[in-house]
């Protein structure tokens, strides 16, 4: 039986160990053979139903990853639905992807409107839109992720097999986890990470270990989870790493499973707080990940041992297997080392596009100007390449700020204030209409209850650390920040607290 | 447990108009064979049992969780007489503080055929509230072990509506319908519904046409009847309020309650565009609010301060619901079961269009105009409807071009509030006090003795604390209507130190005072999305 290439690992775990625990939640745990079955169940009817693209509208659940191992043995691409989303914008889901065919927990997949239940396994449906024409086959595609920022229209980003394969394949192979090892599902459905997940700890023989909402969003709840499921690995975005060191001291670093760490989404900041945790879990490793959906991870660096060394704000590393990174000018020509542009994507790493969007395809996937005949994604993110040959990520094109003249790094700012003992997390933006206008504002999430002092106090601090022109003009004390749905700080949000 | 801020607005409209139908949320259900009544009615008493939000009342500015009964009383009528009393018990007031908000009645019509109408307050209820009644209905006359139902935490509302103000500045909070006769002065309740069939022949194309644009079906209603009220207001940018669907955690699913929020959507006709890329600029509007979609509308309309006048509902005047589904699919075992759409008459704005599917299995839609019988006459309605099919027919048929314009404008008729003439009260301390309330409940440090209470930001929301503040400091609980009706600090000082008190609220002032409250009040409506 031929399986596509982000599998085959996964098939041989399954005849070589059988009896290994694939999947755990909640004290329910799967072998690698239930795993194999059920995900073969999945995958036939995928097939019965002619399905090509179905949408996923699973609770986080040993469930959802059969769904997503046995969509992908049908070749059956997945359009996760996530069920924390509004209904309607599901429904646009739904409509921009032409989904015919969905799998999903009974009651969740009722709202959705439009689908009648056709078959059943176990507590998961099947279901047929029956308006929908059925479409052609795209066979090389894993799945369709949309975009979740806070404006515009979500676009469909496509992802193909062969692209995840390199991923899997490159992840498997440089980290630290291997079989019998445990990774935690963190990821919602609607995430792209969740392959990398998933896909990356059953090739390697490991245990997927699945949790509540409750312990996805609570530190405290969190750490309890990882030292009593002994799980080794986690993939979090930093403001979860951010929220762990927090109640880093409740930790037993003796015997603490935790061996792996890795991050991706945004800046990485080494405050004390961060190197606090990395010092009392030696063992343990930072892995700081940079990539976008339309090209996954792409770039990955591992932080040294000693915390001493460490960059205020790390590196985002070297470029992944088969894959490289430009750094180019608005004209599209590659800058010299050093000097800051564009980031862009080219090779294995970039996927086909997004779904029936050929002009905005088009303006974002561009010629390689090194290799003309393959496509590069314009991430529009900056970065430059450091004279160690690394590259340094340096905010979105949009973040990275010009006030009254001088560029200026937000990531710096919060760095400092992050660094603060009392304060639990904070982000710095821009504020004013026009350009003239523009200033600087912090937003702190104190540690405990603030006490009226606390953005004097900040300030003093930032005014010794940091250039008059990088001290922000006010400092607000927020009880939360503004998350986006993926769990990102949610930038443009701020703008308008 | 007090009120969600999802509820108070449609609570205090309660409080002031305890009479009307118009939160109401009824349905009907027909069921053809031999029926069990006592099957049916201990089915009802699980849901009962099982569901708080049917068990709840409001004694107060709050809510309490009680053991209310609900009877089911059976009528024997022929089928005439039936549907009149279907119509007629949809529009029946609740008593909000004895409870029940539901109201379960069996007419007989034949012994093997009968209407069974279920009618609930909004504010224990939504539009998925009503297929969880009728599937744990049928579950329970089957006699179907209930599934346990999983606690259900209130969502917090986020009450910072500033990416609103951002979102729509400069964008006209009146919607200037051309009306048959003269606006009063101040808005009124009384409507009527107009009934309006799009049949397959109109709809398939369209539900077609939407999957090509890759929208959703509600988006290219809703496109089509933005442009017409443009084309009828001679307005490019209109607002129409949609019911957005707060049930986004999967514990919700089963829950019957008030999951829901009513959001203004622009509509943006500028630049005369095609159909499609109209229906691209809703989609995009509508995704957009998703995110901002837990604001409760009273507090989107004090940010957006918009212009007050009486004679209008509060920055929208026109609702839109659509569901692609019929209102309610009831099953019975051993019986056919179809259901009933039997929408109160009472009207909550100028102009407010209710679409769900006639029957499964067919395109067929059923569109409900409810509007406001001081304004329009029904014949201006059932054009609007003929003229809604013209633009759905045009726009499927053609999404490359603009819609065709059909309406040539009326002068639209307005008449606009006068301020009352305002003096000091000859009550200074009152004043004080009334000023030091205002200035705790609006936190505000500056209140002037004629400032609107309103335009200082009031809401239903703290006219509330204002009363209770005003209860602790009087030992006489003021009305709400009181509040209304004297919205200024002199006024209301007068009033409270028995200036005004044997004078006879004048009902146009009341009525102004209504409606002020109205602009405040977040609509409550089945859930459409």
């Amino acid at each position: 039986m031929t399986v596509v290439a982000e599998l085959e690992a996964v098939a041989n775990q399954v005849s070589q160990r059988p009896d290994a625990v694939a999947v755990t939640f909640q004290g329910e745990t799967i072998s690698y053979r239930e795993l194999w079955e059920r995900a073969g169940r999945v995958a036939d009817h995928a097939r019965s139903l002619g399905a090509t693209t179905a949408g996923v509208h699973l609770e986080r659940s040993i469930d959802l990853v059969v769904a997503v191992v046995g969509l992908l043995r049908a070749e059956c691409a997945a359009v996760p639905l996530d069920v924390g989303y509004p209904v309607e914008r599901l429904r646009f889901m739904c409509a921009d992807a032409g989904v015919r065919v969905a799998i999903g927990h009974e009651a969740p997949l009722a709202r959705l409107g439009g689908f009648s239940a056709v078959a059943r396994d176990g507590l998961m449906v099947w279901a047929v839109d029956e308006s929908v024409p059925a479409q052609e086959t795209e066979a090389e595609l894993a799945y369709v992720v949309y975009t979740s920022g806070s404006t515009g229209r979500p676009k469909g980003v496509r992802y193909a097999h062969h692209n995840l394969a390199n991923l899997i394949a490159w992840q498997s192979d440089t980290s630290s986890c291997g079989a019998g090892d445990r990774t935690l599902q963190f990821a919602p459905s609607s995430f792209d990470i969740i392959y990398q997940e998933v896909l990356t700890t059953l090739g390697e023989g490991g245990t997927v270990v699945c949790c509540t909402e409750d312990e996805r969003l609570d530190p405290q709840e969190l750490w309890d989870l990882i030292e009593s499921e002994r799980v080794n690995r986690i993939f979090v975005p930093f403001v979860m790493i951010q929220s762990l060191a927090l109640f880093v001291e409740d930790v037993s670093p003796a015997t603490h499973p935790l061996r792996e760490i890795l991050t991706a989404g945004e800046q990485v900041q080494a405050s004390d707080r961060i190197r606090a945790l990395f010092t009392r879990l030696p063992d343990c490793r930072l892995v700081n990940q940079w990539g976008t959906t339309e090209s996954h991870v792409s770039t990955s660096y591992e932080l040294p041992a000693d915390v001493s060394s460490w960059d205020d704000l790390p590196s985002i590393g070297a470029p992944i297997r088969d894959t490289r990174v430009l750094v180019c000018d608005d004209d599209g020509r590659p800058v010299p080392d050093g000097e800051i542009g564009e980031l862009w994507v080219a090779g294995a790493a970039v996927g086909p596009g997004y779904l029936g969007l050929p002009e905005r395809t088009a303006q974002s996937y561009v010629p390689d100007p090194q290799h003309p005949g393959e496509p590069a994604y314009r991430t529009g993110d900056l970065g430059r390449v450091r004279s160690d040959g690394l590259l340094e990520f340096l905010g979105r094109q949009d973040t990275q700020v010009k006030v009254r003249g001088f560029r200026i790094e937000l990531g710096e700012i919060e760095t400092v204030l992050n660094s603060d003992p009392a304060v639990a997390q904070a982000v710095v933006s821009v504020a004013g209409a026009t350009a003239e206008e523009r200033y600087l504002r912090a937003y702190v999430v104190p540690k405990a209850l603030a006490d009226d002092d606390l953005p004097a106090a900040l300030l003093a601090t930032l005014r010794e650390r940091l250039p008059a022109y990088m001290v922000p003009t006010g400092i607000e004390v927020v009880a939360s920040l503004p998350r986006t749905a993926s769990g990102k700080i949610d930038r443009l949000a701020l703008r308008s607290v | 447990m007090s009120l969600s801020p999802f509820q108070r607005a449609l609570y205090v409209v309660e409080q002031l108009y305890p009479c009307t139908g118009m939160n109401n949320v009824p349905v009907a259900a027909r069921f053809e064979g031999p029926l069990d009544v006592v099957r049916l009615k201990a089915a009802i008493d699980r849901i009962v049992s099982r569901h708080e939000a049917l068990r709840t009342t409001f004694p107060g500015a709050e809510e309490r969780v009680g053991t209310a009964a609900v009877e089911l009383p059976i009528t024997q009528a022929d089928e005439t007489a039936a549907l009149e009393l279907v119509r007629r018990w949809a529009g029946e007031p609740f008593d909000l503080v004895n409870g029940p908000l539901l109201r379960t009645r069996l007419i007989e019509l034949t012994p093997t055929s009968h209407i069974l109408a279920v009618v609930m307050h909004q504010l224990i209820t939504d539009g998925p509230s009503l297929q969880v009644f009728f599937d744990e209905l049928g579950d329970g006359y089957a006699g179907l072990p209930a599934s346990p139902l999983p606690a259900v935490e209130r969502t917090e509302a986020d009450e910072d509506a500033k990416w609103w103000a951002s979102q729509l500045a400069g964008v006209p909070t009146v919607l200037r319908l051309p009306t048959d006769y003269p606006r009063p002065r101040v808005a009124t309740s009384q409507g009527a519904n107009h009934v309006h069939v799009m049949p397959a022949a109109v709809m398939t194309p369209v539900l077609q046409r939407a999957r090509e644009l890759r929208v959703t079906p509600l988006v290219v209603v809703l496109s089509a009847y933005t442009a017409l009220l443009s084309q009828l207001s001679g307005q490019e940018q209109v607002l129409v309020g949609v019911p957005v669907s707060r049930r986004d955690r999967a514990e919700l699913e089963s829950a019957i309650g008030f999951f829901v929020n009513a959001l203004p959507v622009l509509g943006d006709t500028s630049g005369e565009p095609a159909f499609g890329e109209l229906c691209q600029r809703v989609q995009g509007s509508l995704l957009d609010l998703l995110e901002h979609a837990d604001v409760p509308f009273d507090r989107i309309v004090a940010e957006l301060a918009p212009e007050r006048d009486p004679g209008h509902a509060p920055l929208v005047q026109a609702y839109f619901s659509f569901e692609a589904a019929p209102i309610v699919t009831p099953r019975l075992e051993g019986l056919t079961a179809t259901a009933i759409e039997c929408p109160p008459e009472d009207a909550k704005v100028d102009l407010d269009l209710t679409i769900f599917r006639a029957q499964p299995g067919s395109d067929d839609f059923r569109l409900t105009f409810t509007y406001r019988t001081d304004l329009f006459a029904e014949s201006t309605i059932a054009a609007l409807a003929d003229q809604l099919q013209q633009l759905l027919v045009a726009g499927a048929a053609d999404p490359e071009q603009p819609l065709p314009v059909l309406v040539t404008q009326r002068e639209p008729v307005a008449v606009a509030a006068q301020p009352a003439p305002a003096m000091a009260s000859g009550q200074p301390e009152l004043e004080q006090q009334v000023i030091r309330i205002w200035q705790e409940v609006l936190e505000r440090t500056e209140v002037g003795l004629h400032d609107n209470f309103f335009d200082l930001g009031g809401t239903s929301f703290t006219l509330l604390a204002t009363q209770s503040r005003l209860r602790e400091i009087t030992g006489t609980t003021p009305p709400l209507v009181a509040l209304l009706e004297y919205p200024t600090v002199a006024t209301l000082a007068r009033f409270l130190g028995g200036g005004e008190s044997t004078a006879e609220p004048s009902t146009e002032r009341l009525l102004a005072g209504r409606d002020r409250l109205r602009q405040r009040r977040r609509t409550a409506r089945p859930d459409a999305t």
